[in-house]
């Protein structure tokens, strides 16, 4: 180099000069939507539910725990039982206030997709208005069965909508779980996974941290997720 | 004459993971054959998801610093530096990264990084950009900041360009000026900080104290204080990554 600023090997400062004095321009944190889209038919009556409950207030309370996800994770909840009924509308997870949901109904998955899918983009919207940088959405349905109304151009929506990188989407199938049924919502770039047992805490403990990572300012487009240590091995 | 100062610092989602600062900044004054004196300012942000980012980003700093050097050398007029010269220089550090990878058996994507490059005269100014971050001039101490480029990637808020995409030569922008007076160019571990999202500009009251730092001061522990600056509470608690900056102020002859 021609001409460089003498530099010296300066000991420890800790004074940050007039730097300091820079402002920070006052934009919204960018955001990151996530979409539980959990079934809530008669079948999950019990345990299940109860462990699912217990599930959403670990998710809360794991998000909380970052500054920075509490700020950008953005998350809605969608149930299926009684009918496809939004439990919770987008709230940031510091303001995320864990519905306790009840089981009852049939399991109308295919109108909640419908309608998880239509939340999402009308989400973007808004942030595209309202200059809001964004992160990739991710929608994550929870069932213990298989839909019992037309499906099939939910999961058409599930694939056109991944394979455009719209979202990703995440399916997890709950003790007899027709996991047939679910390959077929599912991406086929995302086969379903099938939960351990009734460990719906690992599984939200598990999400939080990944959306964490989503959630992270800048890193790259092949995020690497811990691997879930919450599904079943077995057939 | 022109003073700078540089640093790149790590970002505590990096801390926390164990994983290294794969923020990169280089800057140098050419003298050229024809007496003038030229600012040469690169940063480079490797990919967080690329394994070897960080040997991507010092690579992209030390080729780009070299091969701008070699050329302003000859002369500081920068209408010498063609489009396609300068978009050469990219295209050659993916080369460089490509036989790097094939002999190492990785993949070039192994070693993702963006690319910004600043090159100011006496006279003139030019900036080239792959990937997000950001290049800010001004052209008197009186008029305002400007970005040279919007960094918006993609749809998604992490999705940008790299060095090393397939797609590279397309995506490089690059901008003209006359004559600046300050140049700073910074990673997008400080993009929220220094850019208003809702107007698509550079934060004034972000750039005025750190030009103004670096134009008062002449002794050796600006950069430590730079350093001290990025690794502070303050930028932490509003970024979680890497942060680069490379500051430069032209000063009068006979000031300071």
């Amino acid at each position: 180099m021609d001409q460089q600023t003498p530099y010296v090997d300066e000991a420890p400062v800790t004074a940050t000069g007039g730097f300091a004095s820079a402002e920070f321009a006052e934009n919204p944190e960018p955001r990151c939507a996530c979409v539980l889209l959990l079934d809530t038919s008669g079948s999950m009556n019990g345990p299940p539910i109860a462990q699912l409950n217990l599930g959403l207030q670990s998710f809360k309370d794991e998000l909380l725990s970052d500054s920075l996800a509490s700020k950008r994770v953005e998350i809605a909840v969608v149930t299926f039982g009684e009918s496809a009924r939004l439990a919770t509308d987008f709230t940031d997870a510091a303001n995320f206030e864990p519905p306790t949901l009840t089981a009852g109904g049939l399991t109308p998955m295919g109108a909640a997709v419908w309608d998880a899918l239509g939340r999402l983009a009308a989400r973007k919207e808004t942030y595209k208005a309202n200059g809001v940088a964004y992160y990739r959405p991710w929608v994550f349905l929870i069932t213990d069965g298989e839909p019992t109304d037309e499906y099939q151009s939910a999961a058409q929506q599930v694939r056109e909508g991944e394979a455009r990188g719209a979202f990703s989407f995440y399916a997890v199938g709950v003790m007899d779980a027709n996991m047939q049924k679910l390959a077929e919502i599912a991406p086929p770039n995302r086969p379903p996974v099938k939960l351990d047992g009734l460990r719906f805490r690992d599984l939200f403990v598990w999400l939080s941290k990944s959306m964490r990572t989503v959630s992270q300012a800048s890193i790259g487009q092949n995020v690497a997720l811990q691997p879930p240590g919450w599904i079943s091995t077995q057939a | 004459m022109w003073r700078y100062v540089d640093g790149f610092a790590v970002g505590t989602s990096h801390l926390e993971t164990q994983s290294p600062c794969q923020d990169r900044c280089a800057c140098s004054v050419v003298s050229s054959a024809d007496g003038g004196q030229v600012l040469v300012a690169v940063v480079s942000d490797g990919a967080g998801s690329a394994p070897r980012s960080e040997e991507g980003a010092a690579l992209v700093c030390e080729r780009l610093a070299t091969a701008a050097g070699e050329a302003v050398r000859a002369s500081s007029d920068l209408d010498a530096l063609s489009d396609e010269l300068v978009r050469s220089w990219f295209l050659d550090v993916r080369e460089t990264l490509r036989a790097r990878a094939r002999e190492a058996g990785n993949d070039v994507r192994d070693y993702a990084a963006t690319a910004l490059l600043a090159i100011a005269s006496d006279h003139q100014a030019l900036c080239a950009q792959l990937g997000d971050g950001g290049i800010v001039v001004r052209r008197a101490q009186d008029e305002p900041f400007e970005l040279a480029v919007w960094p918006g990637g993609g749809e998604y808020a992490n999705e940008t360009f790299f060095v090393t995409d397939d797609g590279a030569p397309e995506r490089i922008e690059l901008r003209r000026y006359d004559r600046v007076v300050d140049v700073v160019a910074f990673s997008d571990g400080l993009q929220n900080l220094a850019l208003e999202w809702s107007s698509r500009s550079a934060f004034g009251p972000f750039f005025g104290p750190l030009v103004a730092t670096v134009r008062a001061r002449a002794d050796a522990n600006v950069r430590a204080e730079l350093l001290a600056y990025l690794n502070s509470e303050a930028i932490n608690r509003r970024t979680d990554d890497d942060k680069s900056l490379a500051i430069a102020c032209r000063i009068e002859a006979g000031a300071a």
